[in-house]
């Protein structure tokens, strides 16, 4: 049932970090591709913003990873929401995921910026058979959200502020040292200075513009 | 290299001018509203600010015949011409080309907008054409392109800049892949007023209730949302950018000291929202801005602007605000993907209203799935907005597929379309099957127009004059008789195509 009238309750909202809330909702067979997003508000508060679906498409409840920013009053909103509360929700849209012809021997590259790993995460759990790799931005190790859930053979932090992740540094500054295979698949997710210089970055080691994939979160 | 950045006027028989500028849906008006083509703009500054010789050619804001244009642009012997296409003047665009390409046969013809961006080979196939840019960000394109062309002879076949199809030689043509979805806006100029005559945009325009009025340089490009089906800014190779607040802040101020502006519209497919919006009006308080005598405008969706941001921004004089009431009825807004509830679309117009905003709906009908019930719901709620004074203006259109949406994709696929020739794409009448009479819908609009005469809704406006805000006897006063006119010259289009 996909449709902007439906009324789906909260079953979980937890705090992963001081600032950002996983939020779980009934799922009533909202059929989605894993790495779309949704419209997701308080129930008659006549505001919503996007949100990519962080749960799989096997797992029978929704869930979404959210960060409060300084001023993130709709964030900050859905983080206050208990169990029981209705949220508002409106889609799927988007057309950040796997091509329907993906082969899965082709090797796939996630780039994420924080919580701009959601949708990879729906993509993994979905689809756990894929060849990927995740490279994640994040300002220190605890901020990568989730990490357990991943190969951890697969799954790279790159921490800007800390050094205690994998690697000392941003996305981009990691990328000026370590080459993507040529016929990767890579999806970027992320602010648009993250995205656009990610970008240039995998541009300049020779990947085609039609094998890069983005996602602007904000 | 000289490059001219060219909008042919195009009159239709009726004496009509299109307005094709801005990736507008075209429409022929007899009094026509200039918009200023902001990318193209500023693609004019940044190609003249790395020394290119730019002719900004808009034959329409000049106002000038097609012959007199046509011998213009012969005369000044361009190396490079920029045009922009869109569904309804595809035709016309091809036969220009290939007039140009016969009178100046080394001239390079460049098409850009969204129609050919996503069906370039056809652009390619039915004309002379040179290069069909892919991307909706033409400045960044056009500002590698440009001087690499100008460096390398054999650019058709060695040119990489993503985002372009070109035409190798007579048989062959070559893509060079996906465009950038994302450029950081920043680095891209502020529009040149100068440069392009912005005079000429300031006056015909009626989301202006001042003037001189002027667009500024957009704060997005494209749609934070962009999942409206028949909304260009939508499709799978699109995202939004986002244009730092301090530099749009320090446009507007100069529009206001140098240029001495009066209403400033913002035209980005939707604006700011949340926390950005809320420091951009807080910076035109900080500036002083706001007590300059100037209207702010801008375009939103229902569902982004909370009380306390429209709270601000009436504070910083934001007047105008342009939303998309597509329709009333819940199936409608999930088949088009609007992503909001019509009862959200009350509660956002309160507040727009509350806090002395005028919101301008645009409402469109002639879906292939609306049946009577569906478009009387539409109706009966926008007159009840009009009379309840939550909103102040309209603009009632046919829903027209166009530049190969999807809502245009799924049209054709499921076998809607009533044409397939480009020429009829032009909003003046129902081009797809539909369960009512083409009549029906253009009762609608008449309906709907028809309550800017009716006494409740003129009793409603001379309320708001009891506010004793300026901008409301303005509104009154200025901005009447403009909606008059559209009202007459919308229905004159309506009755002329529903007599055809
Ligand atoms: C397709 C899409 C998918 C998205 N998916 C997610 C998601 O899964 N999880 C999620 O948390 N957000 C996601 N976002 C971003 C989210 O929709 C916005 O951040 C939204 O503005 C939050 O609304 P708000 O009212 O809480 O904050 P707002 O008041 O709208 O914004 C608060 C301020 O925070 C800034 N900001 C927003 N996001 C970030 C960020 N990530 N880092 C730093 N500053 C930021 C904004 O620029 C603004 O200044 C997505 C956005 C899009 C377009
Ligand atoms: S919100 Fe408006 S600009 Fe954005 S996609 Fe929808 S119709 Fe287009």
């Amino acid at each position: 049932m996909n449709t902007t009238s439906a009324k789906w309750l909260v079953l979980a909202n937890d705090f992963i970090r001081d600032d950002t809330f996983v939020i779980r909702t009934e799922r009533h067979g909202f059929a989605f591709i894993p790495g779309q997003h949704v419209t997701l508000g308080l129930e008659g508060a006549g505001i919503n913003r996007e949100y990519s679906i962080y749960s799989g498409c096997n797992d029978d409840y929704l869930e979404f990873i959210v960060k409060i920013h300084p001023g993130s009053d709709s964030a900050t909103a859905l983080g206050a929401l208990k169990p029981g509360a209705a949220v508002a929700l409106a889609g799927p849209y988007g057309a950040f995921h796997l091509p329907p012809d993906f082969n899965t021997s082709t090797p796939v590259w996630f780039f994420a910026a924080g919580v701009g790993i959601a949708p990879f995460r729906s993509i993994i759990r979905s689809t756990p058979d894929i060849d990927y790799h995740i490279v994640h931005g994040v300002r220190e190790a605890a901020d990568a959200y989730g990490r357990h859930f991943y190969d951890p053979t697969r799954h790279l932090t790159c921490c800007s502020r800390l050094s205690d992740g994998d690697f000392h540094g941003r996305v981009t500054v990691w990328l000026q040292q370590n080459i993507i295979p040529c016929n990767a698949l890579v999806f970027i997710c992320g602010s648009a200075n993250m995205v656009a210089d990610t970008y240039e970055c995998l541009r300049t080691q020779g990947l085609h513009s039609d094998q890069l994939l983005t996602e602007v979160f904000f | 290299m000289r490059v001219a950045i060219s909008y042919p006027p195009i009159v239709n028989e009726q004496g009509q001018v299109a307005m094709v500028s801005q990736n507008r849906n075209v429409q022929y008006f007899v009094k026509p509203t200039f918009l200023m083509p902001i990318i193209h703009a500023q693609a004019a500054t940044w190609l003249r600010d790395i020394g290119v010789e730019i002719k900004w050619d808009d034959g329409n804001a000049k106002q000038i015949p097609y012959d007199q244009w046509y011998t213009e642009l012969l005369a000044w012997r361009p190396d490079m011409v920029i045009l922009e296409s869109t569904t309804p003047v595809m035709k016309f665009y091809w036969r220009l080309i290939d007039k140009l390409k016969a009178d100046l046969p080394q001239c390079i013809v460049v098409m850009t907008g969204y129609h050919s961006m996503r069906m370039p080979e056809e652009t390619l196939a039915n004309s002379a054409v040179d290069v069909v840019i892919l991307s909706n960000h033409i400045d960044f394109v056009l500002h590698r392109f440009v001087p690499y062309v100008g460096e390398h002879d054999h650019w058709r076949t060695s040119c990489d800049i993503e985002g372009l199809h070109i035409r190798v030689d007579e048989k062959t043509t070559r893509s060079t892949g996906t465009f950038r979805r994302v450029e950081v806006l920043d680095i891209a100029p502020d529009v040149d007023r100068d440069l392009v005559d912005w005079k000429r945009y300031a006056y015909e325009n009626g989301n202006f209730l001042q003037t001189p009025g002027t667009y500024a340089t957009s704060v997005i490009r494209d749609c934070t949302f962009g999942k409206c089906t028949f909304c260009r800014y939508n499709g799978p190779d699109l995202t939004f950018s986002v244009r730092s607040i301090e530099k749009s802040l320090d446009e507007y101020q100069r529009l206001i000291e140098d240029y001495g502006v009066k209403e400033i519209f913002d035209d980005s497919g939707v604006w700011y929202r949340g926390e950005q919006a809320r420091a951009f009006a807080r910076g035109i308080i900080d500036r002083g801005l706001h007590k300059r005598g100037v209207y702010f405008g801008i375009n939103t969706r229902f569902g982004y602007l909370d009380e306390e941001t429209i709270a601000l921004l009436g504070k910083a004089n934001f007047r105008f605000i342009l939303v998309g009431l597509e329709a009333s009825d819940t199936e409608t807004l999930n088949r088009l993907h609007k992503g909001y509830l019509p009862e959200q679309a009350y509660k956002n117009l309160e507040w727009y209203t509350k806090y002395g905003l005028h919101p301008h709906l645009t409402i469109m009908v002639g879906y292939y799935w609306q049946n009577r019930e569906m478009l009387d719901l539409t109706i009966n709620t926008v007159r009840d907005m009009m009379f309840k004074g939550i909103a102040r203006t309209l603009q009632v259109t046919y829903c027209t597929p166009l530049d190969y949406t999807p809502y245009h994709r799924e049209c054709i696929e499921q076998g809607q379309m009533l044409t397939d020739d480009y020429d009829d794409f032009d909003m003046s009448r129902i081009i797809v099957k539909t369960p009512l009479p083409p009549a029906a819908y253009a009762e609608a609009i008449r309906k709907m127009y028809g309550v800017a005469l009716h006494p409740r809704f003129i009793m409603r406006q001379a309320r708001f004059l009891a506010s004793g805000r300026k901008r409301d006897w303005q509104f009154m006063f200025t901005y009447s008789w403009r909606a008059l006119r559209r009202v007459r010259n919308h229905i004159y289009n309506l009755t002329e195509a529903s007599q055809e």
